[in-house]
């Protein structure tokens, strides 16, 4: 059964701080900001998204947005 | 074009998009000056239908257990900021996982383009450049 | 206040100054707008006089490896790219030998700025106010 489209305000507040992967998602094609999707995966942390992603149902068109707001101040310095 | 970003969050947030061999995605990146190169998580562009085990290429980067070949994969389509690069090399990094975006857009992406953020504003405009008098005239 | 860099180098370097407790410091940074604070290696704020140990906090943070704990202090003055910020919070924190510079300029150093980066000529810009607009180069908008 398909899962429904749900906007973006309906999955942040369904799934808060979560990663959350949409299929068919619905998009403002000038700024690529995610208004809203069906929802095919959601993981509460990084990890467990990136290796679910493994096994998730391959879509054409996916997008991944998290739900919450990373407080942490990033250092990377990814030198390449 | 220019583009809202949330000038409170941590780190410069871009929507992106790309596209490879069987699928296509929307993305989150980090505007990363501080990056040679642009770069996607693994599993990403695995969704999207590459062959991890082989890439075009590999690159050298310094990662926390030292010098590491990080794998590099075509991409078909690479839009943000409202352009588009096509066939564009990327580099497979797993960024840690307290790391909210899925990637980084890299100085790679901005060459021959003039790069300007309004942190007061929160917006962000990329423009090839069309005049020479302003602002960087010679 | 403009200044040039090197397009084709792999990183954005800027010439800054740092002044500490017991003496000053010009150094190099990297541009890089995926820290969002500024930091510095350690080795360089002990040389300036910051007492390390006694750090004004300690900061939980993303790095590379994953979660990172560094100590927070004061620089009495950073300058660069022709500005200056007076008793600044900088990180200390170590980074990659690869990397020839001391220090990442980051977010937290820009904010209320806007900053111009020329990736054809190599120049950086960074000022409070908007830059003068002639609508006639403005196109796609």
């Amino acid at each position: 059964m398909e899962t429904p489209y749900l906007s973006i305000a309906e999955i942040e507040a369904k799934y808060p701080n979560e990663w959350v992967l949409l299929d068919r998602p619905k998009v403002n094609h000038k700024t690529l900001e995610v208004l809203g999707g069906r929802v095919i995966l959601h993981c509460q942390t990084r990890k467990a998204f990136d290796e679910e992603l493994l096994t998730a149902p391959r879509v054409k068109t996916s997008a991944s947005v998290y739900t919450g707001r990373m407080d942490l101040d990033v250092v990377l310095s990814a030198r390449l | 074009m220019n583009v809202p970003f949330d000038a409170i969050q941590p780190g410069i947030r871009i929507r992106g998009y790309v596209a490879a061999f069987s699928a296509d995605r929307y993305v989150e990146f980090t505007l990363d000056t501080g990056a040679t190169r642009s770069v996607l998580r693994p599993h990403i562009l695995q969704y999207l239908g590459c062959d991890l085990t082989r890439p075009i290429s590999t690159v050298q980067m310094t990662a926390a257990t030292g010098v590491i070949a990080a794998p590099v994969f075509q991409i078909q389509t690479l839009h943000a900021l409202g352009q588009f690069r096509n066939n564009f090399p990327i580099v497979a990094v797993d960024l840690p996982v307290t790391f909210a975006a899925d990637g980084l857009l890299g100085l790679d992406f901005f060459r021959g383009q003039i790069l300007t953020l309004d942190f007061e504003r929160g917006r962000i405009s990329l423009y090839p450049p069309r005049s020479r008098w302003w602002p960087f005239s010679r | 206040m403009t200044a040039q860099f090197d397009v084709g180098r792999s990183h954005i370097p800027v010439q800054g100054y740092i002044s500490g407790p017991g003496a000053d410091q010009y150094v190099w940074f990297a541009l890089d707008t995926a820290a969002t604070r500024t930091v510095i290696r350690p080795r360089f704020l002990r040389l300036i006089g910051c007492n390390l140990n006694h750090p004004i906090s300690r900061l939980q943070m993303t790095a590379a490896i994953g979660i990172a704990t560094a100590p927070v202090v004061n620089v009495g003055r950073i300058i660069a790219l022709g500005h200056q910020r007076d008793t600044f919070e900088v990180i200390a924190h170590d980074l990659p030998a690869t990397f020839a510079g001391e220090g990442l300029l980051g977010l937290d150093f820009f904010q209320g700025m806007i900053l111009s980066i020329d990736f054809v000529d190599g120049l950086i810009a960074l000022d409070r106010k908007k830059p003068p607009r002639s609508k006639w180069w403005l196109f796609g908008r």
